[in-house]
């Protein structure tokens, strides 16, 4: 009989007694260790024989804190994006904003700040909506502009947002006068995103001249700016040349990146009818 | 299945075992109170094989544990080598059980792990009995349930071949 042989039969014999004796020893004998002997026979076996185990365990252990972090990191990462978009546009719309608040300080004009919320789905922008109604005081025909010039005015209310007609909708045409020699015209859209300013013939009109209202018709105030006129339309161009003289008008305002805009909320002395002395207040300082 | 496959089947079930309780359970723990997967594994290996194979498994595995926390060195391993001992041997000498009665002998297996495991850890009075009502009874009945059902499908209740 060999020895292993010998070994297993002594293991084994009386249902394992000996070996559940040599199991309560053993355990016995680690309990009684003080810490300093735990501790030695703990770093003994984790460098010798548990270190496969612990490799394996180390191992599927990380991994599966691996996924459970990447998820985290995942869903910190989405949010940590979207919170530096959001700043982003913050810190974009700042000057903006102040611009618009320095305006609304310097004039005396009553002005309401509204956001762009929506614009018309048409290819060439003619609308919008804006965020004010008829509950913040807005009513129809109040005028629409920025802190560099007129962009439309309000055609229809609702309790809680408003439509604004835009100066590029072929429809929108507005009584403009030049800075420099007062003569006056009427703006108005001349195809997609264009602008023209028709001037009756002999008019004293040049290129780089400042459009302003006159506060004909009762809905603009006088003395709003609106945009610069550009070149003149040649005879080719146009066939009416002989009674009218047309400029393009480069508007002070592009259209296409307003976000926010300012509602005039018009004062009873702008409509029509009104004593000319009590007008005299409605117009820019 | 030869002896040989069902030895290693049993040797992966505790390394499985093993892996999930040092992993998978602390997503299964509800508040402090978590599923003993060895005890599960250890108890269904020693009602398969026998005292010796009980035995020797809760030395090892006990042993693995026990690394982990040096202060009560050796209290898993006599807790989990006794355990597997007298598991098997209730199954192999003094009745052979009904499928439903394992389920019993893991919960008495349970209680009497955490008695041992208390006692030679050195718990006393009043901390031995709070650990053993507000850790080891939860924790019991937490294992007990996930146990059935791993005896269940793992083993369909199937006697222990001989």
């Amino acid at each position: 009989m060999n020895i292993l042989e010998w070994l297993r039969k002594a293991l084994t014999v009386w249902n394992g007694a000996f070996s559940f004796l040599l199991a309560v020893v053993f355990s016995g004998a680690l309990l009684s260790l003080d810490l300093s002997g735990k501790r030695v026979f703990h770093e003994v076996m984790i460098g010798t024989v548990l270190f496969p185990v612990q490799a394996v365990l180390s191992r599927f252990d990380g991994t599966v804190g691996i996924y459970g972090e990447n998820r985290r990191l995942t869903r910190e990462n989405a949010a940590l994006r979207a919170e530096n978009d959001w700043l982003r546009q913050m810190y974009r719309q700042a000057p903006r904003l102040a611009g618009m608040d320095r305006f609304q300080q310097s004039t005396s004009l009553r002005l309401k700040p509204v956001r762009v919320v929506a614009q018309d789905a048409g290819r060439f922008q003619t609308a919008w909506v804006i965020d004010l109604g008829e509950a913040d005081s807005i009513r129809v025909n109040m005028p629409v502009l920025t802190s560099r010039g007129v962009v439309g005015k309000t055609i229809k209310t609702y309790p809680g947002h408003s439509l604004v007609q835009l100066l590029s909708d072929p429809a929108f045409k507005v009584s403009v006068l030049s800075d420099r020699s007062r003569a006056r015209g009427i703006l108005e859209a001349d195809g997609p995103e264009r602008l023209v300013a028709r001037f009756p013939a002999g008019s004293d009109v040049a290129r780089g001249d400042t459009l302003m209202t006159t506060g004909l018709g009762g809905v603009f105030p006088k003395g709003l700016r609106v945009g610069a006129a550009g070149r003149e339309i040649t005879r080719q161009e146009k066939e009416n040349q002989d009674v009218m003289r047309s400029f393009r008008v480069e508007s002070f305002q592009r259209l296409n990146t307003v976000e926010e805009a300012f509602v005039l909320i018009k004062k009873d002395s702008w409509e029509l009818g009104t004593p000319p002395e009590e007008a005299q207040g409605d117009t820019l300082p | 299945m030869n002896a040989r496959h069902g030895w290693l089947l049993d040797i992966v079930i505790l390394l499985g075992a093993l892996l999930l309780q040092q992993t998978l359970v602390r997503w299964l723990a509800i508040g402090s109170v978590r599923p003993d997967l060895i005890l599960i594994a250890l108890t269904a290996v020693a009602l398969r094989h026998g005292p010796i194979a009980g035995l020797y498994a809760g030395v090892v595995l006990g042993l693995v544990q026990d690394i982990y926390v040096v202060e009560t060195l050796g209290a898993n391993v006599l807790a989990k080598a006794m355990v597997g001992y007298a598991m098997g041997f209730f199954e192999e000498k003094v009745m052979k059980v009904m499928a439903a009665t394992r389920v019993l002998l893991l919960a008495a297996a349970l209680m009497l792990h955490d008695v041992l495991f208390y006692v030679a850890a050195g718990y006393r009075g009043g901390f031995f009995w709070e650990a053993l009502l507000r850790q080891s009874l939860p924790s019991a009945v937490y294992t007990l349930v996930l146990g059935a059902v791993a005896f269940y499908f793992a083993t369909g209740f199937k006697p222990r071949e001989t």
